[in-house]
């Protein structure tokens, strides 16, 4: 096969995934990013979109409480996934990986939808949950458990767990286990070789699944809205009514662009932060 | 040579497929561009065919469609909506090309075809005027005008009162306040939505259908309804968004005071007469009605009148007011309903409470703004527990 061909055939397999992502994703966005600087009533030039959204004391705290939110929930995420992908890739067995693996993966086979429904059945007051607690005898009255913001970062958590698990385990499973043994031998404890070995050889993983966790919640709608109640206003909820309710497909879009670059500014401060190339996290 | 011969076969044949699912939807648009902007003219009709309506759960009941193609040989296609806006937002993003039939809420209809001109006038001449309850076929019509043509039939309507867990909160549901008492405290639930906004205002004594009409008088009435909704926010448990999850709350006792549909009530009063009960408080119900609007895009005008004349047949109405607990505008449908629901609505919703039903009002775009503003104002503010 000569270079030509080679590069023709390469051409020919990217372009449906050049279509999809030209035609669904930088169109679109293109969109929005045009309409985003355009006055809903005159259709003339303006910054009024975004401006409107930092001089409203509401917006900017529903902001600032979506982006902590999903700081925090990646962060928990990343607690419980480092551990759970180091026991499937070093220490479980092959029975042992696989039950594993399968109660991460399992979930996702019922939808976001279904799975906030599954939690409700189990939090309300007169849940599943609540039932067991009294049958054990630790209290003697209905507990509810929805409708906090408690609640709403078990839901995150757990919808979010296979998009770190995996990627750790990904980058786990290239560690060479006489690595650690080594660092054992040379003095190390527990917790050095796990600074020192485990967790910079691991970064990598650990990166990709911190952006991909934190960008899912951000845009979270549907487990946020239904475990949420009466305190919980996410962005993405903000986005919707602007669309939807007021049909302001203006201010909506300037919403919508801020979300974007928060996003990809807090990736590119965190890929800064842990001294990590994209290219090499990815 | 023959590798190449391959790999443009392959190229002309995906860029083939991308042009024919871009062709597709060209001809369908071209007419809806010419009609839309006047809506006047209805394009072409074809006879047969299929009728694509857009519109609530329970509006048009499998038993029906399946009737209705029997008779007719149309076929239906339904898409179903959940939220006024949503069918504007729908039906805007196309002008109405892509649906034939819509069943809008009345106060909807005439500032929506102002802002998008999604539908065009009635042809009063294809409908069946007999079939309509007269007192609402004449406030309908009149109350969906826009420049002198109606755009509206009447359908379905209900009203939006409380219901009451009668063995918790006896006492409650004299006034929609009650939805604010410390004594229900955790107990109570109601939608973060407009009718909630409208309840709130005629509670505190205001007039929201005539502050409505001046932008800086129905800031005023919001903000103080806001005021008292924030206020209340530590006696709600949380708020209702589905009707599954409303009669959750209320059969599980997590509930026993919420604003409600009278169809919900009305079905938890069928199963469970001794706990649950449809309260209208003294402020009266809120009302709403659902009507039959046809889309300016529609390419099967015909066969949306011909299911309009259908469905208002009272022997087919009384199907959906057996099934969803809804009243319609079929002239004689309630007689062929069932007794059992016949009783439950008489004594909830006699005619002296009838009389009380403050019907929503049309919103002019900035009350659109003013109620999104207020609401989530409401649902951000902190409640201290």
């Amino acid at each position: 096969m000569n270079a030509s061909t080679k590069r023709r055939s390469l051409w020919l397999l990217l372009t449906p995934m050049l279509l999809w992502i030209g035609l669904l994703f930088v169109l679109p966005h293109l969109k929005l990013f045009y309409l985003s600087f355009i006055s809903r009533r005159g259709g003339e030039f303006t910054f009024a979109n975004y401006l409107y959204f930092f001089q409203s004391p509401l917006y900017r705290k529903i902001f600032l409480r979506t982006a902590v939110f999903s700081i925090l929930v990646t962060a928990l995420t990343l607690l419980i996934s480092f551990p759970l992908a180091f026991i499937i890739t070093k220490v479980a067995g092959k029975r042992l990986k696989m039950m594993l693996l399968l109660a991460v993966i399992l979930p996702y086979w019922v939808s976001e939808l279904i799975q906030a429904f599954t939690w409700m059945v189990l939090f309300r007051e007169s849940g599943v949950l609540s039932y067991l607690l009294q049958m054990l005898g630790i209290t003697h009255h209905n507990i509810e458990f929805l409708y906090h913001d408690t609640t709403i970062a078990v839901g995150l958590v757990y919808t979010s767990l296979l998009f770190m698990t995996i990627p750790i385990m990904n980058s786990l499973d290239t560690l060479d286990d006489s690595l650690v043994e080594a660092a054992y031998d040379l003095g190390g404890n527990f917790w050095s070789t796990l600074r020192e070995i485990i967790i910079p050889h691991a970064a990598p993983g650990i990166m990709v699944g911190s952006i991909m966790v934190f960008m899912l919640n951000l845009g979270n709608y549907v487990t946020v809205t239904l475990l949420g109640g009466k305190n919980s206003l996410w962005l993405t909820e903000i986005i919707y009514n602007q669309f939807i309710i007021r049909f302001n497909q203006n201010k909506g879009s300037a919403f919508s662009v801020i979300l974007l670059t928060f996003s990809v500014i807090f990736v590119w401060i965190m890929l800064k932060i842990t001294k990590q190339d994209l290219s090499e996290a990815m | 040579m023959k590798r190449h011969f391959w790999i443009l076969a392959v190229v002309v044949l995906a860029l083939a497929l991308a042009l024919a699912a871009c062709g597709k939807s060209a001809p369908t648009q071209a007419p809806s561009e010419t009609s839309a902007p006047s809506a006047t003219e209805a394009p072409q009709a074809k006879t047969g065919g299929v009728l694509r309506i857009l519109t609530w759960e329970g509006y048009a009941p499998e038993e029906l469609v399946e009737k209705f193609v029997k008779e007719t040989g149309i076929k239906v296609e339904i898409t179903y909506i959940g939220d006024n806006n949503e069918l504007i937002a729908k039906m805007a993003a196309t002008k109405g090309v892509g649906f034939d039939l819509v069943s809008p809420t009345l106060n909807y209809v005439a500032t929506a075809q102002d802002q998008f001109g999604i539908y065009q006038p009635i042809d009063l001449s294809k409908v069946n005027k007999d079939l309509f309850i007269p007192a609402y076929w004449d406030s309908i019509l009149k109350n969906s005008e826009y420049e002198g043509k109606p755009y509206a039939l009447p359908f379905v309507w209900g009203t939006t009162a409380m219901v009451v867990n009668l063995e918790k909160a006896p006492d409650a549901g004299q006034s929609y306040l009650d939805l604010c008492d410390p004594k229900y405290k955790g107990r109570v639930s109601y939608r973060a939505k407009y009718d909630t906004l409208y309840m709130f205002a005629y509670a505190l004594g205001y007039d929201p259908a005539e502050a409505v009409k001046s932008e800086d008088e129905y800031r005023k009435v919001m903000n103080a309804v806001r005021d008292k909704l924030i206020e209340c926010k530590p006696v709600v448990r949380t708020y209702w968004d589905s009707r599954q999850q409303l009669e959750d709350l209320l059969k599980n006792d997590e509930v026993w005071v919420a604003t409600s549909w009278d169809a919900i009530a009305w079905t938890l009063m069928k199963e469970q007469p001794d706990k649950f009960k449809y309260v209208v408080p003294k402020e009266g119900a809120v009302g709403w009605f659902d009507t039959f609007a046809i889309s300016a895009g529609a390419e099967n005008v015909d066969a949306a009148y011909k299911w309009i004349n259908f469905i208002m047949q009272p022997e087919n109405a009384a199907v959906i007011i057996n099934q969803t607990g809804y009243q319609t505008a079929s002239q004689g449908a309630v007689e062929l309903a069932s007794p059992e629901m016949a009783k439950i609505v008489a004594e909830t919703l006699p005619p002296e409470k009838m009389a009380t039903i403050k019907w929503y009002f049309p919103l002019p775009p900035y009350a659109q703004d003013i109620q999104a503003d207020v609401l989530e104002q409401v649902k951000a503010a902190e409640s201290n527990k």
